[in-house]
């Protein structure tokens, strides 16, 4: 595992720049003056404890949050108020959440279909073979006319995961993706994000999955208070960490 | 003790005949009436939920003037008072409109705009009701705007308060009887006018009666259909809309309820 951890060199513009970030709600910062660079083909894992702004973090990422001050720029389009540079970015970025949020009334295989379909514009019958390719690539491809509610856990996050992947995306951000499951579902779902990685896809991902993290992540960023405090090599950061609020942390959640 | 029903009228008809006219004339303002009230509040609706102040306040107003005053006062004020308040040519023109749909499209007008009313606030609580994943869920994969309103969120709402809708059906097709104050002969105005012609008051209105349960109890098998043919597999079954401020009928329970109308 360790050899795959060199970042490629090939293109070394960043694929996500955050600059001096601040996001309030009201008069409460969740985020003050985070900066933040992801590589093309970077592997990043997000911790911190819980309200430390890790969300907020990648949903601005995304703009499904506006941040107040800052910069982010994604893929080289920065993101402002502009309707279609938005609806631009966002379709280059794949977003799985904690709660899965499938649509509930499509079948998987339609969940998968509808948005290369309507925002790519992509005909019916591409997008049903590219669906069923990612479908089969999660391994839930014999579901494929189920309904979300009628999946488990693991299987409707995995669905998420193939509904992400079908816009193509450049970066694929994930908000505690297993953290909503049953112990015994973890793995599967973990498995395929490890997959993912291994393919070359960057990403963004919070967890708590210390295993996940050393396996996967080129760098581990710990956040506090709506700052980064400290990142770092992940097997470092496990081991020991600088500050010491990440020491308490770690203590936290390994006991 | 309905046989007077089968006897002529002075016109050479059966009384039978009046009330089935009058059945014809409320089944049409019940029937389009609904999908005017449909059509609008569905429109309004969403516009209470938009992100524009402009179009949520105007969606709010709209709202509040249709769904507040009487039903059978809206009937008076499209009727008697709209003509007169028009330029004269256009009020002249409206007046001249022949008889059965001078009174008709103005009672079709009224009850559409007043069930719409109720419709939108059924179909804002339903969108308020979807969790806000699913929002963000659409927005995450470039869906904003029309297209999350149109696979996303819509075909949820509109799913979630089909028991609510089916308080609404129920709702129109009674009110249709207000038109008859303004001349509509639709089911309760032939009932009156047998019992007038026949002195037979309760012959003529207890076999109205009987049509109105009727009709009652077919617009609410109808609902019952529909919600269990939009039933999204997997999830239970007649679930409600949160926030609904009317006696939505539970569909769980199929006579008692469905009963209410008569009252
Ligand atoms: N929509 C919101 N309105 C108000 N406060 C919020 C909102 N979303 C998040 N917050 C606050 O911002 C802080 C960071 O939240 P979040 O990013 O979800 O933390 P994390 O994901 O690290 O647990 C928390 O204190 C939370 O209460
Ligand atoms: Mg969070």
């Amino acid at each position: 595992m360790q050899q795959e951890r060199t970042v490629s060199p090939a293109d070394p513009s960043p694929m996500v720049v955050v600059e001096h970030l601040v996001k309030r709600f009201g008069s409460f910062n969740a985020l003050s003056d985070v900066n933040l660079e992801v590589a093309k083909g970077e592997k990043i894992v997000l911790c911190g404890p819980s309200g430390s702004g890790k969300s907020t973090l990648i949903r601005c990422i995304n703009h499904i949050e506006k941040h107040d001050s800052g910069r982010i720029v994604v893929d080289g389009i920065e993101l402002t108020d502009r309707i279609c540079d938005i609806n631009n970015v966002r379709s280059e970025v794949g977003m799985v959440f904690q709660s899965f949020n499938l649509f509930p009334h499509l079948s998987v295989l339609e969940n998968c279909m509808l948005a290369p379909m309507k925002v790519r514009g992509l005909a019916e019958s591409e997008a049903h073979q590219r669906s069923m390719a990612l479908l089969r690539k999660v391994r839930i491809h014999d579901q494929a006319n189920k309904y979300p509610a009628q999946l488990s856990g693991g299987q409707q996050q995995r669905v998420a995961i193939a509904r992400a992947l079908c816009m193509q995306p450049k970066i694929m951000l994930f908000d505690e993706p297993t953290s909503a499951l049953d112990p015994e579902m973890v793995k599967e779902v973990l498995e395929t994000i490890v997959e993912l990685a291994q393919d070359g896809m960057t990403m963004v991902c919070v967890t708590h999955e210390m295993g996940f993290a050393r396996e996967v992540a080129d760098r581990v960023v710990f956040m506090d208070r709506g700052s980064i405090v400290e990142e770092g090599d992940p097997s470092r950061f496990f081991r020991a960490p600088n500050t010491e609020r990440a020491k308490a942390f770690l203590n936290q959640i390994i006991h | 003790m309905f046989t007077v029903l089968l006897e002529k009228t002075v016109d050479g008809q059966r009384y039978i005949d009046w009330l089935v006219s009058g059945l014809g004339w409320t089944l049409a303002l019940a029937f389009f009436g609904w999908w005017i009230a449909f059509a609008i509040g569905v429109v309004v609706g969403i516009g209470r939920t938009v992100q524009n102040p402009f179009l949520r306040a105007l969606a709010r107003l709209y709202v509040e003037i249709f769904r507040n005053i009487p039903v059978l006062v809206q009937m008076f004020l499209w009727y008697f008072v709209l003509p007169e308040l028009l330029p004269t040519t256009m009020g002249d023109w409206i007046k001249q409109i022949p008889p059965p749909w001078g009174t008709f499209l103005p009672a079709l007008w009224c009850l559409g705009l007043y069930t719409a009313a109720r419709i939108a606030e059924q179909v804002r609580a339903g969108i308020e009701a979807l969790p806000r994943g699913q929002d963000e869920a659409a927005a995450a994969l470039g869906l904003s705007g029309y297209l999350a309103y149109r696979h996303i969120i819509l075909p949820q709402a509109l799913r979630l308060i089909v028991p609510s809708l089916t308080s609404e059906v129920m709702g129109i097709y009674k009110n249709t009887s207000v038109a008859l104050t303004i001349g509509v002969m639709e089911l309760t105005a032939q009932a009156r006018q047998i019992s007038d012609a026949t002195f037979q008051t309760f012959a003529a209105f207890g076999a109205a009666t009987l049509i109105y349960l009727a009709l009652a109890l077919i617009a609410y098998q109808t609902m019952m259909l529909i919600d269990k043919a939009v039933r999204i597999p997997g999830t239970a079954p007649g679930r409600e809309a949160g926030g609904s401020d009317f006696d939505a009928v539970k569909l769980e329970s199929p006579v008692p309820n469905g009963m209410e109308v008569v009252k």
